[in-house]
């Protein structure tokens, strides 16, 4: 997965493929999306081609941390296997969802 | 050398293991079994079967199976060969990567599959992967991913080397599995759904998924 970070703005997008090897990389995003106290979290995956079911398990984990501190995950743009492993999950029943 | 036909029938090319671009080398066609520098074909038990379908078959180390995509490899390497349609290949990464994670992170590291319920143990965990796979001891393990196709079918076996469990052939409610909000639990319903057949074999050291054409 490939990850580019607007800390100010508590936006990510991520790239390529989200799965069970990218811990390190969502460990550094997580720091950094939650540094900013109010805004809403917004995580860009209009460019994730792929996730397994340990990605999905990693923005469940955002999405709870992101709630302990009263604050909103929206993910944008999922496309492809992204959005088919979301209708899959029923991930729209969880997420605040963007096209 | 990334690519060294050897003439010999079982190891027709070696992988550096290097990076995404010299696996793709490695792979390429003729090459149907393909296995990593440092492996030896005995590693393994259960060696492919000698069968008269077409087949691909790679053996990586851990460590490799973890830092490289080597799913996505593999699956277009497959899907060159086979000539399946954009949905299927979908499905069939879907699955083999489901079927690697278990084979890398709860056979071959042997990480306890209830370490992802928060963001505290999803640092442990990451902190368990990383120590195991600095010993050389473990992270040289291997993984098999076998594909074999005619034109009715698809099978693709993943086999690691750990100690293996009881094996159940199916999760017994997938789509609560599915759809549920805990952050881990999902892997094999979503291996059973993208398959269809799917059955852990090998006393819980492999996963067997057949996808019809």
């Amino acid at each position: 997965m490939r990850m580019e970070l607007d800390k100010d703005a508590a936006r990510a997008e991520i790239s390529g493929e989200f799965t069970f090897a990218d811990h390190g990389t969502f460990k550094q995003m997580m720091a950094a999306l939650l540094q900013p106290k109010s805004l809403p979290i917004v995580i860009d995956i209009s460019k994730l081609d792929f996730i397994d079911s340990a990605g999905l398990g990693m923005l469940l984990l955002v999405r709870d941390e992101a709630s302990k501190v009263s604050r909103q995950l929206i993910l944008k743009g999922p496309h492809g296997q992204v959005k088919r492993m979301f209708d899959l999950t029923k991930f729209d029943t969880l997420f605040s969802i963007e096209a | 050398m990334t690519r060294a036909p050897t003439g010999n029938s079982k190891c027709d090319a070696c992988w550096d293991g290097v990076s995404d671009g010299t696996l793709r080398d490695a792979l390429l066609p003729p090459v149907t079994n393909c296995i990593e520098q440092g492996l030896k074909e005995s590693e393994l038990q259960g060696p492919p079967e000698e069968v008269q379908v077409e087949e691909l078959v790679l053996t990586v180390k851990t460590l490799s199976a973890y830092r490289i995509p080597i799913v996505k490899i593999f699956v277009e390497a497959m899907a060159g060969r086979t000539k399946l349609p954009q949905h299927l290949v979908e499905r069939v990464h879907t699955a083999i990567q489901e079927a690697l994670m278990n084979a890398v992170l709860h056979g071959n590291l042997k990480i306890d599959a209830s370490l992802r319920s928060s963001l505290e143990d999803l640092i442990k965990m990451h902190e368990a992967i990383e120590l195991r796979l600095a010993a050389p001891e473990i992270s040289s393990t291997p993984i098999r991913v076998e594909a074999r196709w005619n034109e009715r079918m698809i099978h693709v076996l993943v086999r690691d080397s750990g100690d293996g469990y009881a094996p159940g052939c199916a999760p017994e409610h997938p789509d609560q599995k599915l759809t549920a909000e805990a952050s881990s639990g999902r892997g094999l319903a979503i291996l059973d759904t993208m398959c269809d057949e799917f059955a852990v074999v090998e006393d819980g050291r492999a996963a067997k998924m057949s996808f019809f054409r």
